[in-house]
């Protein structure tokens, strides 16, 4: 049996102080990520998906209800312990990159080892593999500002995975990219979780990107509406007409 | 309504305008300060009477302090267009034309200098009131001569900084009018990187100790260069320290970037940081190297010359006080003093001589005072009858205030006891010259001037104390004060060029150590990552700025005989208000940096 990587348990979010005018971002959310998963979350603006992924990823604190990432609490976690348990278990890519301009694409890709004590020749060792093997390392020396949107995307999704993370999130990854830089880094996202193994949950609004995933949760107004997935035997383009035809009448 | 929302923008972003307004006006207050004692050329005289040239020192002091003003403003305009690129690139998305846009940045500017002059020689009118009066009541000093509100040091600094305002005015307007829309919304995105080749570096480097060596070479021989020292050295070591700046902390960076130490924790971000802004620092650190080294030094030279006013009035004689005929009312107040020798001598006066009997003197002997310049220190030696009867000088000076124009005359016992007249007393003492004991001294001065035959309180002078409060004291005091109440101000400069210069900068670093939080970077290395950055903009200035004042201080070998006496006392304060201002700017740094995380 799969082990459980994600576990969410009636997770509710409000926004707005107590004697201020509430808004009920998530309405009690279920649902759970096995090892290995490639899973995307859809909804429209403002159907509080954004919200959960930053709540799943540690950036935000649930109002009440679990997340349990590898059996942690992570709601419980504080400090410290939060910020390692962000450096050694989690992986994320930004819509708009949030690469440090000052370094260079491989010092990028090493910080999070720095920052774990790994040794100077191991992290070397280490970048060159993932940059090899993300077809990216021709662009170790340079800096974000030489690197186009594509480019820094697969910069960022390296540093995302030097340190073999427990889980890797995107929020809404391809936002910022042309379509054939789109369709790359949704390849090589695949590829990932193929040969890498590692659990993906993706947040996004375009049905293309979604297409991509092996499961698609739809959100609501902060509820979890439909599930989708992805036959072992059925196509991309045939998935992706499925979620098309899906939201076509979810949204209305 | 275009005027409405640049009114609006103002307001929302008010705490971004009292960094800039303040940071202004504190320079510009400063500027008014020093032209206050540059441009008072009946002050410089009267005080500076033992300098030779001041007049021509302040005249280059401007010519320096006009060049920090000029980098200061730059970065104050910087900071003013990195705030408003983004309002300006949104009106014009609006529709607003190219010219109201030009209109609108070049009254702003305008404004903003024009305001935080008013308001400079204002505060700066204030400072110096208050200066005046501190210094001078703390320290016992004169300052004659000095006037708070010197109307040409007002033109002086309108004149500059309405330049300089109408220069960056015009510059913005037309970069403002010249760059298109996106560009301007966008501008905060950009991060430009200039590296110049290691060739360049290295000329660059070379060049800098060149003009460092002919620097120091020239004060070291101020001497042989005279009036030449003083521009020479202040060319060559300005720009000395910005090449060396340029080049050898840039390499150095970059140097260790490429080592494992750079791979450890957060210190490849920092020195990436680093890197990035080495250019914009450089600049910088020029200039706070520039100011540090002047403010250390000014305070260091007056203390200098506080410390050389007790030494030269100790070492005119051996004693405090010579009194004679010491009256009741003297005696009580010498026993509240602490006295490290005393004796006292039978006289009589006869004719147009003051005899005294020898054999007093052989029980007692008279001392004379030696001065040793290199330890500065002074060390009393007895003379003998012999001596005293050969030249009796060292006794003569204490009896002209009493009995003027009359010649001393050591005389045996018998022949003290024929010669006609009342037998007096002379008392000779010297006691430690204590803060404490100062008014006791003065009383006892006063007293004893009270007895004096001299109209003119400088020929009445009886002893140490005299000599220190009448005939020292003005000679030096003048210089003293212009020390600290500079020095006070070129750290207050100092302060005020740190602080814009830093927190500009820490509104662009939100971003990227909220960035490294979601990395999960721990508090603890964040804020130590900030303490290291901010530390090398503190220690790099400091180092060269230290040097460049053990070196300086050679230019104040004439005056002040050894320079370096007790400079110790100026370094630690100066070393503690540094660490202390070094923390404070911290703090703000990283409660602006790490608020939300």
């Amino acid at each position: 049996m799969q082990e459980t990587i994600i576990e969410v348990n009636n997770l509710r979010k409000i926004y707005g102080k107590k004697n201020e005018k509430q808004y009920e971002a998530l309405k009690a959310v279920n649902f759970s990520v096995k090892d290995g998963e490639f899973v995307g979350i859809m909804g429209a603006s403002g159907s509080g998906k954004t919200t959960l992924l930053n709540m799943l990823a540690t950036f935000d604190k649930p109002t009440s209800g679990s997340v349990k990432i590898k059996g942690e609490e992570i709601a419980k976690l504080k400090g410290n312990a939060l910020a390692d348990f962000r450096a050694s278990r989690i992986g994320f890519i930004f819509q708009d990159f949030n690469l440090l301009e000052n370094l260079t694409a491989a010092e990028n890709i090493g910080l999070p080892l720095s920052l774990q004590g790994v040794s100077a020749k191991r992290i070397d060792a280490i970048i060159t593999k993932v940059a090899s093997e993300l077809g990216i390392f021709e662009l170790l020396k340079k800096y974000p500002s030489e690197l186009s949107g594509g480019q820094k995307q697969r910069v960022a999704c390296a540093r995302a995975l030097v340190h073999n993370p427990a889980i890797l999130f995107g929020d809404e990854p391809t936002g910022a990219l042309d379509s054939k830089s789109a369709r790359e880094l949704l390849e090589l996202m695949s590829e990932v979780n193929k040969n890498m193994g590692t659990s993906i949950l993706m947040v996004t609004h375009d049905a293309f990107s979604a297409s991509f995933c092996k499961r698609i949760i739809f959100i609501k107004d902060g509820r979890i509406e439909r599930e989708l997935i992805r036959e072992d035997n059925q196509n991309r383009s045939n998935f992706y007409q499925e979620v098309l035809d899906l939201l076509g009448t979810f949204e209305q | 309504m275009l005027q409405k929302l640049a009114v609006n923008g103002i307001k929302n972003r008010w705490k971004d305008y009292l960094v800039l307004f303040s940071g202004l006006v504190i320079s510009s207050s400063i500027f008014y300060l020093f032209e206050t004692l540059s441009t008072n050329g009946r002050y410089l005289k009267e005080n500076g009477a033992i300098v030779s040239m001041i007049g021509y020192i302040f005249a280059f002091g401007s010519i320096l302090l006009t060049l920090i003003t000029l980098v200061y403003i730059n970065y104050a305009n910087n900071f003013l267009l990195s705030m408003r690129q983004r309002d300006y690139g949104l009106f014009m998305m609006l529709g607003a034309r190219k010219g109201k846009i030009g209109q609108l940045i070049w009254i702003e500017t305008m404004l903003i200098g024009f305001l935080s002059t008013v308001v400079g020689v204002i505060v700066g009118i204030v400072l110096s009131t208050g200066m005046q009066n501190i210094v001078i009541k703390s320290l016992g000093l004169t300052a004659r001569y000095y006037a708070p509100i010197w109307w040409k040091a007002i033109l002086w600094t309108f004149i500059l900084y309405l330049g300089l305002f109408f220069l960056a005015a015009i510059y913005n307007t037309f970069l403002m009018t010249r760059k298109p829309a996106l560009k301007l919304l966008k501008s905060q995105q950009k991060a430009a990187k200039k590296q110049l080749p290691m060739w360049m570096q290295f000329i660059q480097a070379l060049i800098g100790i060149i003009l460092l060596t002919i620097g120091y070479g020239v004060i070291q021989n101020a001497v042989k260069y005279g009036s030449k020292t003083i521009p020479i050295s202040l060319f060559t070591i300005t720009f000395g320290t910005f090449f060396v700046f340029n080049s050898i902390v840039t390499v150095g960076i970059s140097l260790l970037r490429k080592t494992n130490l750079a791979k450890k924790n957060l210190n490849g971000f920092t020195l990436g940081q680093l890197e990035f802004r080495v250019h914009d620092y450089t600049k910088i650190l020029t200039v706070v190297t520039m100011l540090l080294a002047l403010a250390l030094g000014a305070i260091t030279t007056g203390i200098g010359f506080n410390n050389i006013t007790d030494k030269t009035a100790e070492a005119q004689s051996a004693y405090t006080f010579g009194l004679f005929q010491p009256t009741s009312k003297q005696r009580t107040l010498i026993k509240k003093l602490d006295i490290e020798q005393q004796s006292s001598y039978s006289y009589k006066v006869s004719g147009n001589a003051v005899y005294f009997e020898e054999t007093q003197f052989e029980k007692q002997p008279f001392q004379t005072v030696k001065f040793n310049s290199k330890s500065f220190t002074s060390s009393y030696a007895k003379l003998s009858v012999a001596e005293l009867k050969k030249d009796s000088y060292p006794l003569q000076k204490f009896t002209e205030s009493i009995q003027p124009n009359r010649q001393v005359v050591l005389v045996d016992a018998q022949k003290f006891t024929a010669i006609q007249g009342q037998q007096q007393t002379a008392l000779f003492f010297r006691a430690k010259d204590t803060p404490d004991a100062q008014s006791i001294l003065s009383q006892i001065s006063n007293l004893e001037y009270a007895k004096s035959k001299q109209k003119d309180r400088t020929d009445a002078i009886q002893g140490n104390y005299d000599a220190k409060i009448y005939v020292v004291k003005p000679l030096y005091s003048g210089l003293e004060f212009m020390g600290i109440f500079l020095g006070i101000a070129f750290l207050a400069m100092l302060a005020s060029c740190l602080m814009f210069k830093i927190l500009s900068g820490a509104f662009e670093d939100v971003r990227r150590y909220s960035m490294l939080a979601k990395l999960g970077v721990r508090k603890s290395l964040l804020q130590g990552a900030i303490a290291k950055e901010i530390g090398i903009l503190f220690v790099l200035p400091a180092v060269v700025g230290v040097v460049h004042v053990l070196i300086g201080l050679n230019l104040f070998k004439g005056i002040l005989i050894n320079p370096y006496y007790g400079i110790w006392l100026p370094f630690t304060i100066f070393a503690v208000l540094y660490l202390l201002y070094y923390f404070i700017v911290l703090f703000m740094y990283q409660r602006i940096v790490l608020k939300k995380i």
